[in-house]
This record gives C-alpha cells, structure tokens and sequence, in this order.
C-alpha cells in the first residue's frame, strides 16, 4: 500500500459518519475458498452464510486457500430490498466486465482485469435460483473473464 | 425463465457526443431514436478532441415488451455501481473505467422524463468525482450572472427557499443538487433543469401548486415534483459562477441573521454531506475534495430564519445587495 493510499484508508476510517447511500462498505464477513466445477479458485465473501450451503449445492467444493491468487466473488444479501419475482436475466458485456440483472435490486459483474465479481442479491434469489443459476453463471462468467479462449462457450441462449 | 443474452449482439453503430455538466460524453447506441433524444437533451457544445470523459453505452432491447417502470434500485461496490429498474432496464456505472453500460426496453427510449430526470442525474451524481465534477446538495440560483449556493440539511427548506427567490428575480439553477466542475473559466455550477420538489405543505407559499397533485418521489417522499418554469413562470439557469455558499438553518424566531462561516466549516460540511468512496477510488475522491476546497473559499455565511419562504427569500437578495 503507498503512502497516498493509506492515509486515503486513514480518512475513510475517519468519515465514517459520511453517507453510504449505496452499501459499499456493508460488511461481509464470511469468507471461504471454493473450487468450481471447472477448477477455478473463488474467494467467496459474503454476509449470507446460507450461501456457502447453496454453493456445495451448485457443485463447488469447499477448498483451502493455495499459493494460486483467487478470483473474488463478493455477493451480497440486500436483506432490505422487498421480494419480487424473478422475471427475466438480462446480460450485458462490456470490454472489460460481464453484467447480469436478474431484477429489481439482484445484479452482479464480473470485472475480468480484476479478476472479482460483485454481486447483489435481493431477498427474491431463492436457494433454487441460486443454484440453478446464478452460481453456473457467477462459474462460468469467471472462467471466460480468466480465460477469454472460452467465452465462445458461454451457455447462454436468448430464450423465453 | 426468460433470459436475454446481449453478450455477442454486434456493435453499437449509432455515435454521438453529449456535453452534460460541462463534460462530454460519448454516446454508443443501436437506436437512431434514442440518440436523436439524447442529442437534443443534451447537445454538444464546443468538443473537438477524441477523449470523452466517460464512454456511454445504451443498448435498445427491442424484443423486451412495454410495461411500467418499476421502482429503481441503486447499489455500488468498489469501482462499480448498479442501477435497476425491473430486470429489463439496468445499468452499471465504472468510476475506474469512466464507463456507464446499459440496457432499456425500446419503449423506454421515448421517455425523456426518464432519461432526463432520473438517468442522467443519476449518472453524474454517481461518476461526477471520477471526471472531475462534484455533486453537492445545494440548491444554486443565478443573478446578475453571480451565483449563490444554498446548502442545509433535509427538510431545512432549501427548494422552498429556492422557488421563492426565483419569484423574486433570480434564475433557478437547481434546488437541490448542484454540480460543480473547475473548467478553464474557474469554478463553474451546473444544474440539470430537473423539476424542483416541494413537500405536500407548499401550496401555502405558491397557490399555483393547487393545479398539481403529490406524488410519490424516487424516494419514495410525497412531494410535488413540478418543473419551476412551466409551474411559477421563472427564470431558469443552466451554470454560472458561484461567488457565495449559504447553510440555511431554520429558527422558530420570526427573523432571520447572516453571520459568517469559516473556510474550515464550510469544507467539512461539504465533505461529511458528500459519499463515501472506497480506497480505490481515492484519485476521484481527491478531484472531488480539490473542488471542495475551491467551493469552501467562497463567502460563505449561515442564514437562519424562521421568516416565510418569501420575506426569507427578500432578505437573502436584499443581503446579496449591500454585500
């Protein structure tokens, strides 16, 4: 960390009485390594610990962190945002990140210069659609964004 | 489920150069509609390089079918922040990239009200430290092409004040978000002339009100949202200098008082009223704080009052008068 930057993290810690009007320093506090079906290491942090269930369920193995530098996955539970249901997945890819929106309040990135993914989930993401979804996409949008060989392999058809 | 894949869709073919706030940005769309639009929204003025500030790319989703905008949504991590609307309008703003991408139904592209009240707001307010503007809450209203920046807290009546100084001479620039930029020029204010929002009291100081109804704001606040031209018959501004900051305060003394606010205080409330930005935003969050500075060193003093909108409003001008 350079100078600059720590006294920037010396005056956040300072302002924290200033607006965060958006949730980016909400706090998650569960942090597991996985391993994906393609064997890609995630480093999953999260404030829904339920999630680390739902991950073994989509086919992740609970890993140790090794000497490999993780993808990150940030995903977080927006226990404020009202249940509404899930109508469509919508998805977007700019130069650099892949976006989904799954709805009001539920959409995640995945930035492949930084190698990490962030994610909200409103209260609607239920254990099946975690599974069935958004977990193979989280999957399969990290290996592309690791590896841009594979995008063309990307599952993901326009269907109604 | 319904999936919508815009992964390998070609190119955006549609270009155009928006200048919003002083800024220019580059516009990439697959609608003829959705650029002629935003190009008479917000029309170029005096781009000639290559560089935008922040590249914009607006997919029309044209298979999508029409229905009611549902209520937004806005959450932000690290570098990047995310705006939905439903599943089929949604948006994600890069600070690191200065790059906003998104997808709309087509029926959305008609919307101005949306794009020019709710979007473009939306997408200043939240890359505006990241090329170079500061969006501040305050009010800014213009005369004799001087401005004045009125901040406070929520509910100290800011946009009441403000309608009531337009009644009487000034220009209204903004009355509640002003964004401020340091241009070749010095230190310029920009608003962007959406509708002024008066809680469900304000008939009682503007009886023109009564032809509106209240309705619920994006935030969800009741509140007469009118735009202040059509509404009161005043004049409007788009930017100016500001020369002096106000933090109104309300007093249940029927008067008011000016006195002086120091450079310090006026930086810190700048600073504590403005978004947190995480470390690796620290090169916006240190553009932001530059302009900050520059605001704080204009004249500066605290205006309570416990007078009504308009003889405040009689005050405030008759002080900007013999200062």
């Amino acid at each position: 960390m350079t100078r600059t930057n720590l006294a920037f993290a010396e005056e956040i810690v300072s302002s924290s009485l200033t607006p965060d009007l958006l949730g980016r320093f909400a706090p998650t506090p569960y942090k597991v390594y996985l391993q994906t079906s393609s064997r890609l290491l995630v480093l999953m942090e999260t404030n829904d610990c339920m999630l680390i269930s739902q991950a073994r369920l989509a086919g992740f193995r609970l890993v140790r962190g090794g000497s490999t530098l993780p993808f990150r996955w940030r995903l977080f539970r927006d226990w404020k945002r009202p249940a509404q249901a899930i109508g469509a997945i919508t998805s977007l890819r700019s130069n650099n990140c892949f976006h989904v929106s799954l709805g009001c309040g539920t959409s995640f990135s995945v930035d492949s210069e930084f190698k990490e993914a962030f994610g909200f989930l409103g209260l609607e993401v239920t254990q099946a659609v975690m599974v069935r979804h958004v977990f193979p996409l989280l999957s399969s949008l990290s290996l592309c964004a690791t590896y841009p060989s594979n995008i063309a392999s990307l599952a993901m058809e326009n269907r109604a | 489920m319904i999936v919508r894949n815009h992964f390998a869709e070609p190119q955006l073919e549609h270009e155009a150069v928006l200048s919003i706030a002083g800024k220019n940005f580059g516009l990439r769309t697959n609608s003829e509609v959705l650029m002629a639009v935003l190009t008479r929204a917000y029309p170029r003025e005096g781009f000639l390089g290559s560089a935008f500030d922040v590249v914009f790319d607006i997919r029309v989703d044209n298979a999508a079918e029409k229905n009611e905008l549902p209520a937004p949504c806005f959450r932000g991590t690290e570098h990047l922040v995310f705006a939905t609307f439903g599943s089929r309008t949604f948006f994600t703003f890069d600070l690191l990239r200065n790059y906003v991408v998104g997808v709309v139904p087509s029926h959305r592209t008609h919307d101005r009200a949306f794009w020019q009240r709710i979007l473009i707001p939306i997408m200043i307010g939240v890359m505006g430290p990241s090329v170079g503007i500061a969006p501040l809450h305050c009010a800014c209203l213009v005369r004799k092409s001087e401005g004045i920046m009125i901040s406070g807290l929520s509910g100290a009546g800011k946009s009441t004040l403000s309608v009531a100084l337009a009644q009487c001479g000034f220009n209204l620039l903004s009355d509640d978000w002003t964004y401020v930029t340091q241009l070749n020029s010095g230190l310029t204010a920009f608003g962007l002339s959406v509708p002024v929002k008066l809680l469900p009291d304000a008939p009682q100081f503007f009886p023109d009100l009564n032809q509106f109804t209240p309705a619920p704001s994006l935030n969800g606040e009741l509140a007469y949202e009118v735009n202040a031209v059509d509404a009161f018959h005043v004049g409007q501004a788009t930017n100016c200098t500001p020369r002096r900051f106000f933090l109104l305060q309300r007093s249940l003394n029927p008067a008011c008082t000016f006195r002086s606010l120091a450079t310090r205080d006026v930086n810190n409330w700048l600073e504590q009223s403005a978004e947190r930005l995480p470390k690796r935003l620290a090169a916006a969050h240190n553009r932001r704080r530059a302009i900050i500075h520059e605001v704080a060193k204009l004249e500066s003093f605290v205006f309570e009052t416990g007078l009504s909108p308009h003889a405040s409003a009689q005050a405030l001008k008759d002080f900007c008068d013999s200062h």
